[in-house]
């Protein structure tokens, strides 16, 4: 059976890169835990990546700045960056209703 | 930390500061990319010192491809040393709120780790800014920038933007407060030439050059012509012969070494003649020499040169003089100077001619042109090089034409040549205008130029006329008659009175003879008495002897009474 293909429950899955407790990341943070309790029917996979704890990854995974958020899963891969305080503009962003 | 760029660390007396940020400031297109990458390629290829290049506008890619042309070899140098950072946004990303750039200083403080780099750029920071679209959050951003260069013991560069001039965008005018030093690079049009400009805008901490000089961007990368010695400029009392005796004597000996000779004079006048003789006398004192044509191929002046007997050919051969030419549109005047600059320093070249500067502001800007030739008389001066330059001067007897008015100033020893017309001829003067240090003759020369050489001569004046060409050759060959008249005539009186003496003396011969003969005569005349005389008294004597006569003593008396 075809995960996407059940009813109103769809999967996505996005990365957050932060950078320790900078004001913009710890915003960032809030901004998408409001976003997911607005969305009950979406599942949304999240994973957080701090970049001072692991920059290898910032740097292979080109991160300039932070906040940035990145839509791995559905394809193609969708780029934010920022703290996220516009949340209807980031939904939209993301195709999430 | 030297940036290695030719001529700019003398601006700032040994180059930018250490871990600190350095902001580099100009229009689009003026080499704020070159200037930057430059500065971490030389010092990774000649500091061995590692550094990172973070390109927010253009690729990573494109900026090793566009700078293929120099000879860096930066793919090379890309896996060892250098590390290049693409760092554009990708332009599908959405802005969604503010941001920071921890995440990228933190990437870069891993690569600073792994490479132990010293030097990082940041090609183009306001596109990266601009997506702030917040003033205050820009400037907050860059300072942080700033901070964190400092504590990670990093040199800084940081490009940006400017308006069409040189001034920043307001947005960005907090930059220059922000910096330890400033880089203004700007490029404008002068005339129909480009010009690129560069200026150490402020550099705190520093003692540095403020004023506006030259540069280029070449298959050499930046070039900046500016020769700004710290050290005195050496001084030379040795004197350096211009190859043409009677000048040298004109100047008393020569012009000193390291002095700079303008020539000045119309077209035809023998400017070039005299920078190639010149020249050719250097080559031939065994001297490093460097002829730099504006106007002429090196087949031409070595061609030309030929007929007035100076022959560069095997001065060529042997490798002690290089003849240069410009083409008009191949490299920028700038370019040019730069590269004449760097030839002298690999050859180790001792005299320099530069014919004519005035092709220069054809192609520069008059202002441009002097401020080069300033420049690299600044730079000759204190490497010692005695350099000879010509400028062509207008047909009236106005010294010079607009063109090259300041040229004299920058001179040391200033000829200048004209042409004297007289009964249908135009004969070539040579006056010294000034020489600074040197007793020098104010007399005017007629220059004489054939096969065998360039050669000086007397000039007659007569009547408040100074004359030349033929009626100084008639002049002279009057002189001569004259002069030869005047030896016959000596001569026929030295003969006439060499006979009157041999006459003379003859007759005193001859007088002498007449005299001792009489002398004779009168010697034996008087012999022939005196015997006679005592024939006579010995008669006497007898006779008194005879008769006892009395009167005895008497006698003698009588004889002396005689």
């Amino acid at each position: 059976m075809r995960r996407d293909a059940l009813p109103r429950r769809r999967r996505c899955v996005l990365r957050l890169y932060v950078a320790g407790t900078s004001p913009n990341s710890v915003e960032a943070i809030a901004n998408l835990a409001e976003i997911k309790k607005r969305l009950p029917g979406v599942h949304l996979h999240l994973e957080i990546i701090d970049v001072f704890g692991a920059p290898s990854r910032g740097l292979t995974d080109a991160i300039l700045v932070t906040p940035t958020l990145i839509r791995v899963s559905p394809r193609p891969a969708i780029r934010i960056v920022g703290n996220l305080r516009d949340l209807d503009l980031v939904m939209r962003s993301l195709e999430l209703p | 930390m030297p940036t290695g760029i030719s001529g700019f660390d003398a601006l700032l007396g040994g180059g930018l500061p250490r871990n600190r940020t350095t902001l580099v400031v100009g229009g689009p297109g003026c080499g704020k990319t070159l200037f930057a990458l430059e500065t971490l390629v030389n010092g990774a290829r000649i500091d061995g010192e590692p550094g990172i290049f973070i390109a927010f506008e253009e690729s990573a890619q494109s900026i090793i491809t566009n700078s293929a042309s120099i000879g860096w070899d930066l793919p090379a140098l890309a896996k060892k040393r250098l590390f290049f950072l693409d760092a554009r946004l990708p332009h599908t990303a959405v802005m969604g709120g503010e941001f920071d750039l921890l995440g990228l200083l933190s990437s870069v403080e891993l690569k600073r780790k792994e490479l132990g780099a010293t030097r990082v750029v940041f090609d183009g920071i306001d596109i990266l800014l601009g997506f702030l679209d917040d003033p205050a959050a820009e400037r907050r951003e860059m300072y942080r920038l700033s901070e964190w260069l400092g504590d990670q013991k990093l040199t800084g560069l940081v490009t940006c933007k400017a308006d069409d001039g040189n001034t920043l965008l307001a947005r960005h005018g907090y930059l220059q407060f922000l910096a330890d030093c400033v880089v203004e690079l700007q490029h404008r049009l002068v005339g129909a030439m480009p010009q690129r400009l560069l200026r150490v805008a402020k550099c705190r901490g520093l003692a540095h050059a403020t004023g506006e000089v030259p540069f280029a961007l070449s298959d050499r990368g930046v070039e900046v012509v500016s020769y700004h010695s710290a050290q005195p400029m050496p001084i030379s009392t040795q004197k350096v012969s211009t190859g043409i005796d009677r000048l040298d004597s004109m100047l008393s000996g020569g012009v000193y070494r390291g002095a700079a000779v303008l020539v000045s004079g119309s077209s035809g006048t023998a400017k070039s003649t005299i920078a190639a003789r010149f020249i050719e006398a250097a080559a031939q004192r065994g001297e490093q020499s460097l002829y730099v044509s504006f106007d002429e191929s090196e087949g031409q002046v070595v061609r030309n040169l030929a007929s007035v007997g100076i022959r560069l050919g095997p001065h060529l051969k042997s490798g002690l003089l290089e003849v240069r030419t410009k083409h008009r549109i191949e490299v920028s005047p700038v370019e040019h100077v730069a590269r004449i600059v760097s030839r002298i320093e690999q050859r180790g070249v001792r005299c320099l001619v530069l014919d004519p500067v005035s092709a220069l502001a054809a192609f520069a800007s008059v202002p441009m042109a002097e401020e080069l030739i300033g420049h690299l008389l600044d730079f000759t001066r204190s490497r010692g090089v005695t350099v000879l330059y010509t400028t062509l001067a207008g047909l009236d007897e106005g010294l010079l034409d607009e063109t090259s008015r300041g040229l004299p100033t920058l001179a040391d020893t200033w000829i200048h040549l004209s042409y004297v017309v007289q009964n249908g001829e135009r004969n070539r003067a040579l006056t010294i205008v000034k020489s600074r240090g040197v007793g020098h003759s104010n007399q005017v020369r007629e220059l004489v130029l054939s096969s065998r050489g360039v050669t000086l001569s007397d000039v007659y004046s007569a009547g408040g006329q100074v004359l030349m060409g033929t009626m100084r050759w008639q002049k002279e060959a009057e002189e001569r008659q004259v002069r030869s008249l005047k030896k016959l005539a000596a001569g026929r009186k030295q003969r006439e009175a060499l006979l009157a003496v041999a006459e003379t003396n003859a007759h005193i011969a001859t007088l002498t003879h007449q005299l001792a003969g009489r002398e004779e005569a009168v010697r034996e005349y008087s012999q022939d008495a005196s015997a006679a005389a005592s024939h006579v008294r010995d008669q006497g004597n007898d006779e008194r002897r005879l008769r006892r006569s009395d009167t005895e003593a008497k006698s003698p008396r009588r004889m002396r009474t005689r």
